[in-house]
């Protein structure tokens, strides 16, 4: 019997599949599921039950599983949603039945995202959607979990491959968006669209933060280059996927992009960060990983599920009274909770982008010099 | 990775011929802006005819207020800003569009539980008051680029919903 060597490209490509992302540790993947799970909880779960007050005649559901349905359904289904949307989330957060306990985030957001889109138009929220069910898969409930109080981690290290999935699924949203943009003719020189959408913005009242700066800029060379460099910058989307070291570039410069887009057109696009964060070799400082053994610790090793159940009651409750705590209680004080938290959260992501960009030039031009090469 | 190579081309192909899907693996596009010099938004306006003869204005926030979504693309599907077009010929795209047109355009405007609904909605922002019929008129506003001035504004369909006055 003969065996076939793989070919060169077959081994590159398993390399790219399997071993892209090996400098991401359990640890690091665990953070991304604490924050992910936290933030949803504290300030960004999305709320169903507003659909409820409005009748069939506000149902008009694009092409997919929802246009089967002859209507929203009634209105204790939507209380259901959220009640499982906060049990799957403590869930998640605590690391119990991780797989699981991701799946079903995955499909609540989807249903009750379905319902909302149903209203007429599409809010593109689909990877913050997916991203759970994938990370699960890659690995995020491994660590600072119940799951691996209760000794249900397996050994060895998790596969990385559903990362390079869920990378591979980015890489083609900000393609599609780049490549349509292109065949609406966002390159035609004598139009400036990005002008276009900032002065319609501003006309429905978004006029926060730079919006009327920008809009008082009257350079159709700047609004070009803002039409080319969006149309580049997301059609690159396909092509990082190649590389981690790419890839990672230009979540990057994305991350910096979301930000200015909050600041023109006041799109606040804060929901795709945390998962963005998965791609990341996030180190945990000593001291905050110690701390969170200690938390886990305390938890029990068995009847976990127990544990689930009772704080996300208290989640669900407190959620269906009065939305997500951490942003009613600043709505409370008299600061805007959800602005607030949005705004943080892009200004840090772009921080930090602006930080990793800084750190690879660096290293880039450090090794031009060891090889002798002037980087001018 | 073989499947994904071929369905994620696929189903963009279908979103921007046809219609988009949900759920789709996409982020939104973005259409081409119409001029150089100028920008057009349409802006809905309302305004709501009382049994005692006055009128009042309402915004389109504060009568879709618990609709996160942006509530111009509801609007657009309850009050048309544009007849739809006529699609004509046999060919596959051509029937495919026109199906998916007959199936998720609603009666909008002309179903009596939207009337119903319109009513009531009046009612608890007038409190009190005996609403007997809402307009709804699209209007185009066309703001210059560089100065952001109101360059015009002209009113597209408009649309008049008789309420329940005087139940």
């Amino acid at each position: 019997m003969t065996t076939t060597a793989p070919t060169t490209t077959s081994r590159r490509f398993d390399q790219w599949l399997f071993d892209n992302y090996d400098d991401v540790t359990d640890d690091s993947l665990a953070v991304v599921r604490i924050l992910y799970a936290g933030v949803f909880l504290l300030f960004m779960q999305p709320e169903f039950t507003w659909i409820e007050s409005f009748t069939d005649s506000f149902f008009f559901p694009p092409i997919g599983p929802f246009l089967v349905l002859p209507g929203f359904p009634p209105g204790p289904f939507f209380v259901v949603v959220e009640i499982v949307l906060s049990v799957s989330l403590v869930a998640v957060a605590l690391g119990w039945r991780t797989g699981w306990a991701s799946l079903v985030t995955t499909l609540t957001l989807l249903a009750g995202f379905g319902f909302t889109y149903s209203f007429g138009k599409i809010d593109h929220t689909i990877f913050v959607v997916l991203a759970p069910t994938l990370l699960a898969a890659a690995g995020w409930g491994r660590r600072w979990s119940l799951d691996e109080r209760a000794g249900r981690v397996g050994p060895g290290p998790a596969a990385r491959w559903p990362l390079v999935v869920l990378m591979v699924l980015l890489g083609w949203m900000f393609f599609s968006s780049g490549i349509q943009k292109l065949a609406n003719g966002w390159l035609d020189p004598t139009v400036q669209s990005t002008r276009g959408h900032h002065l319609n913005h501003l006309i429905r009242g978004d006029d926060a933060l730079l919006a009327v700066r920008v809009a008082e800029l009257d350079n159709r060379v700047l609004y070009e280059l803002m039409d080319v460099g969006t149309v580049l910058l997301e059609c690159a989307g396909l092509v990082a996927v190649v590389s981690r070291r790419w890839f990672r570039n230009f979540l990057a410069t994305v991350a910096i992009f979301h930000l200015s887009i909050l600041a023109v057109l006041n799109i606040p696009f804060w929901g795709n960060l945390i998962p963005y964060l998965a791609f990341f070799p996030v180190s945990v400082a000593p001291r905050p990983g110690r701390w969170l053994d200690a938390v886990m610790a305390r938890l029990p090793s068995v009847g976990g599920g127990a544990v689930v159940a009772g704080v996300g009651a208290v989640a669900a409750v407190v959620m269906l009274a009065v939305g997500p705590p951490g942003t009613a209680l600043l709505d409370a004080i008299g600061i805007g909770g959800e602005i607030l938290v949005t705004r943080s959260m892009l200004a840090a992501g772009a921080v930090l982008g602006a930080w990793w960009l800084a750190r690879e030039l660096l290293g880039w031009m450090s090794g031009l010099r060891r090889r002798g090469v002037s980087p001018a | 990775m073989a499947a994904l190579a071929v369905a994620l081309p696929l189903h963009l192909l279908f979103a921007v011929v046809v219609s988009e899907p949900y759920p789709a693996i996409m982020f939104p596009s973005f259409g081409k802006s119409p001029t150089a010099d100028s920008s057009v938004a349409p802006e809905p306006r309302f305004q709501v005819a009382f049994a005692d003869g006055t009128t009042a204005a309402i915004t389109a926030d504060e009568l879709l207020t618990d609709i996160p979504i942006g509530n111009q693309s509801v609007l657009q599907k309850l009050f048309p800003r544009r007849e739809p077009k006529e699609l004509t010929g046999g060919g596959l795209v051509t029937s495919i569009r026109r199906w998916v047109n007959r199936h998720l355009t609603g009666n909008g405007v002309f179903d009596p539980a939207f009337a119903g609904w319109l009513d009531d909605r009046t009612r608890e922002l007038h409190p009190g008051r005996d609403p007997v019929s809402l307009t709804m008129t699209w209007v185009d506003v066309e703001i210059e680029a560089g100065s952001g001035d109101v360059m015009s504004e002209t009113e597209r369909n408009n649309y008049t919903v008789e309420l329940g006055g005087g139940r």
